[in-house]
């Protein structure tokens, strides 16, 4: 039955009777807005309240007994619900005679006995009828209502109503019964909100009392839960809650101080009943709460009991309110707590395991509430399960989906936990799910059901008692057989409930059937792990969920289903390998070898035991049996093919690897050497037959395109799927490089979120949501080359090249304001990288073709030193990929180097050069020079031929025996590589007539034994001497002189010098040497040698040229003499004209003076017939010493006579002995000579030798200006001055 | 009482973890033989299951770090209280708060303990296991034991001579854990 407010009627009952349906449908169709004392909160209330006929006697007596209990002075309330709330009194009376008469007195009677009841609200209403009306028109003022009110309620009018014509459907009758139901409301809130106050503080003072001897939880309970009735029946949910709250937490602090103080006497009842664990009933089955209410009421309660009815209440107000998110928040710090009480309270229970009963099938019952509410309101019908997975998937589907199944939430008032409420259900109900399973493994224990043991009679009998002890007061039908009967009393309420649930398993069932046998345990237990993992899967505690898979996995290992257990253990070792949380790791690691030996996966256990062994958190007897385990079992699967590949991650640490190597390939290969210094972490001394590290050509362009397109270079493990749709992305974009490398994160997110957005509308389930995560983080992602090339981005400083931009930024007047560098890929190099980057656990083996090895290498725990060797025969450059270190089968690989340690292999070409002597080559001597052979990675054999050819005037020679030649092919000795040989032969250079002192420059084709192709060579010459010639004249007579200039440090004797006529009539020409013919010089260089001869001129015809040859002999100390040939062309050399100058001082004057002038003579002299006649003679003299007055510059015809002179004035500006001017001599050709060749006349010179200057060295004296008073200066003084004297040239 | 202090590194691994074994600290109530035969039921070893307590809790200080302070006013404590509108007050609480409270609450709780997180700006975890007792700890207690740990590891991480992330091995902090682990 539903509360209701009760409101009492009397009077005339017929017109009640009449009204009542309207005031029925009306009342509670608004809402009234209850203002509050204390400033609490308005709230909106509907009322539904029932009409109760008015029983002075009854609603008295109640109260009075009631009352009497407590405080029967004041008989303060107690009860509440059955309070009438407003006494209401009903009369039709029109005629005011009638209401004096006979009305007045009833109403006067009925409102004495109202005000004798505890609450005094009342209200009178006159209905009136049409058909009384129409006679009461003439008398309005005095009507029958105002009598009323003026007899009754002359200060409270309110309290009396008129509700007119209510059968009538007129807008006036309407209004006033609106208004009377209006009326009606605010009274009866008035009249709850009166009532409550003086309830409530009633209620405070008992809760004052609470130290007091004699002070009853129990009754003060019911007194507050009383208050809380009310308020639910007025749906002020919130608040009834807040009483429960607020009791449970006065309930548990007496807990807690029990503990401290005396507990009171009230409090031991609830430790009674040990022998009872009545489950958690959440059912809105009132006939059940009330049974515990009257054990309450009692104060025969349990505490069990008492903590089930108080949670069940307040779940039912949380459900109310569509708190549904809370209740799931509260259940499990209610078991918690109730448990926590139980052991303060020292509640002994008659069986073991009791606690764990009550728990599972608490848990279960919340659960099934949670998940099943909305579908069903009454809870527990469908299977827990089910209800899971819908709620899961509900909740995938997400907010709006979840309104549609709780249309309830819709409500405003609540509207925050719309949103809480999808996603954070699983948040508490995964605990929930995970301390059900955690008791029914408890039970299972004690009952005997787990695989191993084997049940046994007292199991059987452990079940049956923990069943019976789990009554319920819901399901006492069932139990009535074996339980003890406690609950008969609702047998007959609660069996029709129990009838339509049947259908469904309860959580009592649940647990009955799954201690029942160990199939159906097994199965309950899985589906629970299933359950508990799924749900913390779901809400992302990856770890709990790992916790309890491994449970799950020690389950299946007692099992020995150890298949199934390895995939759990397998994520753990995962998980935790993640954390680094070492401690767990291990222990996940010996579970996983017991399942892998169980299962004879020999590979995987040796993989194992590799790691345990190296586990140094682990003592080292166990550590050292693992490591026994591991080489017994790699004994036993020697000879196989199949090698146990593994990572060295734990195992072996490669802390450096250096590399020492020529670089250079030594004949066929290059010898390297690989020191890896490595630490070992197994317990004790392992055989390693073979340790090798991978050398794989380094190749630079693999890795630089494709690379920067990884955005960072954290190859994390789980990130599989993104790599791989990373990879994709890239492929596409090609070689765009590092363009592309901000798109292509783009694009990531992209795909990610479409990942997101995708899952729940396709599948909408969690459970394959999380599978697919799970099996992304699985796959084998990575190819070798991916792996490679991730490894050469974490090294490869151009993968984070900045790509810097100029920008300048120019103010209005396109002048440059501001210059910058911008880099664009900013987001990426300024990254933050993850400093702990994990390689994935899966290694693959690179291409070990070409390694550097070392063979049986006994590596010792701890730090090792591993030299390894290889030889490179192409060259290249090539880096270390991967160590690999095999211990009989078992191979475990290093991870990828990437690019980190690289050589590079060279192989050097010979190379040849000339060698370098302490003195230059010089040309036309016969010398020793020889070549430097730089093998580089070739060899030269004995008996092998270097070809040399010479340019032309060079001739060869292999040795003293041989000819000179321009070709010769030279014998080498035995040379190994990168070794230097020498290749030695004469040269010779031929030597011309050498005018100057440049250098001979020669090559030397040569071919090396090694090739094919002929290297030049460019050797240089240094020419010994060098020679010239003068020719000499005096007067009529020439000589030549022939000059040679040393140009060597090497000393050369030269002998045997002779100059013949290169003519054909030779003998005619008298050639007389002026040196000695015998004469033998000795030349180096800064020394000179002149020869001369005389030529006799007569016999001569020098039109055309005389060809005169120098021949001589020069010798360098113990070579054989040379010979030196150089020509001399002469040509139009005879003396035709002589020239003779003087200087003289005009008349009367003895000297020549600074200032005077003087005159010049110039004698030219003609010698042999010359055609021209003409001569142009010029006088050109220093502006210092002479100043030319008159004619410097003339024409002479020189017809006939032989002597021509000129005079001319000069007058010399400086004194001392003054060379004389100079006079130059040319041919003159007139411009009007009848050929007409030419217009203009023209000057021809005069070739070497043909103008004879005889004057050409003589001097004058002059003297300086005359001191100088007089014009007579010329003649003054001259008894002093000396006379001009005029030296003659030597010629 | 704390039975377990534990200090977990910005990469989830611990660094510090001390415990005390449940052996020394028999009690009678059923509820701890309870208790003893789940623990047994995993593991016997008390000193593992610590480690998994922790390393489960992880999971919400996880969570509770990355909903940042909008959560902590909400999902904190989940012990009763009975705030009606505490979703809605914890969400604009959470837009207000610009920093984050150290103090992350009780994390998980089981019959036997509760699970206490603090997590430092830096991203080191303290986690403190509290012993479920009849006298319960206040909140404010909690959050003492958390300071004084916290400053303890500041000073730690002010000697130079520890390297930050490795495993803790010191004897100031260590008399500090204990201290804090015999309730002072």
């Amino acid at each position: 039955m539903e509360n209701k407010p009760l409101i009492t009627y009397s009077g005339d009952l017929a017109v009640f009777q009449s009204v009542v349906p309207s005031l029925q449908k009306g009342i509670g169709s608004e809402a009234v807005e209850w203002k509050r004392a204390y400033g609490r909160t308005t709230k909106h209330v509907h009322l539904h309240p029932r009409f109760i006929p008015f029983n002075q006697e009854e609603i008295c007596v109640s109260n009075v007994d009631s009352s009497s209990i407590s405080v029967p002075e004041q008989a303060p309330l107690t009860t509440l619900l059955d309070q009438a709330m407003l006494h209401t009194y009903w009369t039709d009376c029109v005629d005011v005679e009638v209401y004096r008469s006979t009305t007045k007195d009833a109403i006067q009677s009925w409102l004495n006995s109202v005000k004798s009841c505890n609450v005094r609200e009342w209200l009178i209403i006159l209905v009136e009828t049409p058909d009384n009306k129409k006679t009461n028109k003439l008398l309005p003022r005095s009507s029958v209502l105002d009598k009323i009110k003026n007899d009754f309620a002359q200060k409270q009018t309110e309290r009396c109503v008129c509700l007119s014509d209510p059968q009538k459907l007129d807008s006036k009758s309407a209004e006033s019964l609106h208004s009377m139901l209006h009326r009606l409301r605010q009274l009866l809130l008035a009249s709850y909100s009166k009532t409550l106050t003086k309830f409530e503080e009633n209620m405070r003072a008992q809760r004052e009392r609470r130290n007091e001897a004699g002070w009853n939880f129990c009754h003060y309970f019911l007194l507050q839960e009383e208050l809380a009735f009310v308020l639910e029946m007025l749906g002020v949910y919130d608040e009834a809650l807040v009483q429960y709250d607020e009791l449970d937490a006065l309930f548990t602090q007496f807990v807690l101080n029990s503990h401290l103080t005396d507990t009171p006497q009230w409090l031991l009842s609830f430790q009674r009943y040990g022998d009872r664990w009545p489950a958690l009933s959440l059912a809105t089955n009132l006939a059940c709460l009330s049974e515990i209410r009257e054990t309450v009421r009692n104060s025969t309660v349990s505490l069990l009991n008492f903590r089930n009815y108080l949670f069940a209440r307040q779940a039912l107000l949380l459900i109310k309110q569509n708190r549904l998110n809370e209740l799931a928040q509260r259940s499990l710090s209610f078991l918690h707590n109730c448990i926590n009480e139980l052991a303060i309270l020292d509640v002994a229970f008659s069986e073991e395991g009791a606690v764990s009963c009550w728990v599972f099938v608490s848990c279960l019952e919340i659960l099934s509430t949670i998940c099943g509410h909305g579908q069903t309101p009454t809870g527990a019908v469908t299977s827990p399960q089910n209800n899971l997975k819908s709620s899961l998937e509900s909740q995938d589907k997400g907010q709006s989906h979840n309104n549609k199944q709780h249309p309830n939430q819709a409500n405003p008032q609540h509207h925050p936990y719309i949103f809480m409420t999808a996603s954070d259900f699983s948040v508490h109900t995964a605990h929930l799910w995970d301390y059900a399973r955690e008791k029914l493994y408890e039970l299972g224990k004690l009952c005997g059901l787990l695989p191993k043991s084997q049940p046994k009679s007292d199991h059987l009998h452990k079940v049956i008692s923990l069943a019976a002890g789990l009554v319920c007061f819901d399901s006492a039908a069932h139990n009535s057989t074996n339980g003890n009967g406690t609950t008969s009393v609702s047998s007959s309420e609660g069996s029709s409930d129990n009838l339509e649930e049947a259908a469904a398993e309860t959580p009592i069932e649940k647990l009955k059937n799954a201690l029942s046998s160990k199939p159906l345990f097994q199965q309950y237990y899985l589906e629970l792990c299933e359950l508990a993992m799924g749900t913390y899967k779901h809400i992302g505690r990856l770890r709990s969920a790992r916790k309890v898979g491994l449970s799950l996995a020690s389950y299946y290992m007692e099992a020995e289903e150890f298949n199934k257990a390895v995939g759990f253990l397998v994520d753990a070792l995962k998980t935790f390998t993640n954390d680094r949380w070492t401690v767990l790791v291990i222990d996940v690691l010996l579970k996983l070898a017991e399942c892998y030996q169980a299962v004879g996966d020999n590979e995987r256990y040796i993989r194992t035991c590799a790691q345990i062994a190296c586990s140094k958190q682990l003592e080292s007897s166990r550590r050292n049996h693992f490591f026994d385990e591991m080489m017994t079992c790699l004994t036993e699967i020697e000879g196989n093919d199949r090698f146990v590949i593994s990572p060295t991650e734990e195992t072996f640490i490669i802390n450096t690897v250096k590399i020492d190597t020529l670089g250079k390939i030594h004949l066929e290969s290059c010898n390297v050497r690989v020191t890896v210094d490595l630490y070992s972490n197994l317990p004790r001394p392992v055989l390693s037959n073979c340790v090798q590290a991978a050398i794989l050509p380094y190749d630079n362009h693999t890795g630089a395109p494709s690379v920067p397109t990884f955005p960072t270079c954290a190859p994390v493990k789980g990130k599989g799927q993104q790599k791989h749709t990373n990879k994709k992305v890239q492929q596409n974009q090609g070689a765009e490089g590092k363009g592309g490398a901000r798109t292509t994160l783009a694009t990531n997110n992209e795909n990610d979120t479409a990942v997101g957005r995708h899952s729940p509308n396709s599948s909408g389930d969690g459970k394959e949501r999380l599978s697919r995560k799970e099996s992304a983080a699985l796959a084998p992602a990575l190819t070798c080359e991916d792996e490679d090339n991730l490894a050469i981005g974490d090294i490869n400083p151009s993968v984070l090249r900045l790509s810097l931009m100029q920008q300048l930024e120019t103010k209005q007047d396109k002048s440059v304001h501001m210059g910058r560098l911008m880099c664009h890929n900013i987001h990426q190099a300024l990254r933050r990288k993850d400093s702990q980057v994990k390689a994935d656990v899966q290694v693959l083996k690179t291409d070990f073709s070409q390694v550097a090895k070392a063979n049986d290498i006994i590596i010792n725990p701890g730090a090792n030193v591993i030299v390894l060797e290889a030889k490179i025969t192409s060259p290249g450059t090539y880096r270390l990929c991967q160590v690999s270190i095999g211990v009989k089968n078992f191979e475990l690989l290093s991870p990828r180097m990437g690019c980190k340690y690289h050589f590079d292999v060279e192989k050097v070409i010979g190379k040849i050069d000339v060698d370098s002597l302490e003195s230059s080559l010089i040309a036309g001597i016969e010398q020793m020079m020889s070549l430097s052979l730089h093998t580089g990675s070739n060899s030269i054999e004995k008996g092998m031929m270097l070809y040399i050819r010479a340019s032309v005037d060079l001739q060869l020679r292999v040795d003293g025996s041989s000819e000179m030649c321009s070709e010769i092919a030279v014998p080498l000795e035995y040379t190994g590589a990168f070794a230097t040989t020498k290749a030695r032969f004469w040269v010779k250079a031929a030597l011309g007539p050498q005018k100057d002192n440049s250098m001979i420059e020669h090559k030397l084709m040569v071919r090396c034994p090694w090739s094919i192709e002929e290297t030049k060579l460019s050797i240089l010459f240094v020419p010994p001497f060098m020679s010239s010639y003068k020719l000499n004249s005096v007067g009529q007579r020439k000589f030549i002189q022939v000059m040679l200039q040393g140009l060597t440090e090497t000393q050369f004797l030269i002998a045997d010098h002779s100059l013949s006529v290169q003519h054909k009539n030779a003998e005619n020409i008298p050639l007389v040497p002026l040196n000695p013919r015998s004469q033998q010089i000795k030349l180096r260089t800064g020394q000179n040698v002149s020869y001369m001869w005389e030529i006799g001129v007569t016999e001569v015809e020098d039109d055309h040229p005389l060809r005169l040859e120098f021949s001589m002999k020069f010798q360098c100390e113990n070579k054989s003499a040379e010979l030196y040939k150089y020509y001399v062309c002469l040509q139009r050399f005879k003396t035709l004209y002589e020239v003779k100058s003087r200087v003289e001082p005009h008349k009367g004057s003895e000297f020549c003076r600074v200032g005077n002038m003087c005159s010049m003579f110039v004698d030219i002299t003609k010698f042999g017939s010359d055609v021209h006649l003409s001569l142009m003679y010029e006088v050109r003299a220093d502006q210092h010493l002479w100043a030319i007055c008159g004619r410097s510059t003339g024409v002479v015809l020189m017809e006939g006579n032989a002597t021509q002179q000129i005079v001319l004035d000069v007058m010399p500006m400086s004194p001392g002995f003054l060379p004389l001017p100079a006079v130059h001599l040319s041919r003159y050709i007139p411009a009007d000579q009848k050929s007409g060749s030419s217009s203009v006349p023209k000057l021809e010179p005069f070739s070497v030798g043909q103008v004879f200057n005889r004057s050409k060295a003589s001097q004058i004296h002059v003297l300086p200006p005359q001191q100088s008073s007089g014009s007579t200066s010329g003649l003054s003084g001259g008894s002093n001055s000396s006379l001009p004297v005029v030296t003659d040239s030597p010629f | 009482m704390a039975v377990c202090v534990c200090v977990i590194g910005k990469d989830n691994g611990p660094i510090y973890m001390r415990s005390r074994s449940r052996a020394d600290e028999l009690s009678q109530t059923v509820e701890h033989n309870l208790s003893q035969m789940a623990f047994r039921g995993v593991t016997a070893n008390t000193e593992l299951q610590y480690n998994f307590i922790v390393s489960s809790a992880l999971d919400i200080i996880e969570e509770r770090a990355l909903v940042g302070s909008s959560a902590s006013g909400y999902k904190g404590n989940p012990s009763l209280h009975p705030s009606a509108s505490g979703g809605a007050v914890g969400s604009i609480d959470g837009q207000q708060l610009a920093t984050r409270e150290l103090y992350l609450g009780a994390l998980t709780a089981r019959e036997e303990y509760k699970v206490y997180g603090y997590m430092t700006n830096t991203k080191i975890k303290f986690v403190i296991v509290i012993e479920e007792t009849s006298i319960p700890l206040r909140e404010n207690d909690i959050r003492t034991m958390f300071r004084k740990l916290h400053s303890a590891f500041c000073d730690l991480m002010s000697n130079p001579f520890y390297l930050p992330g490795s495993s803790i091995n010191s004897k100031r902090f260590d008399a500090v854990v204990t201290s804090i682990m015999s309730g002072q």
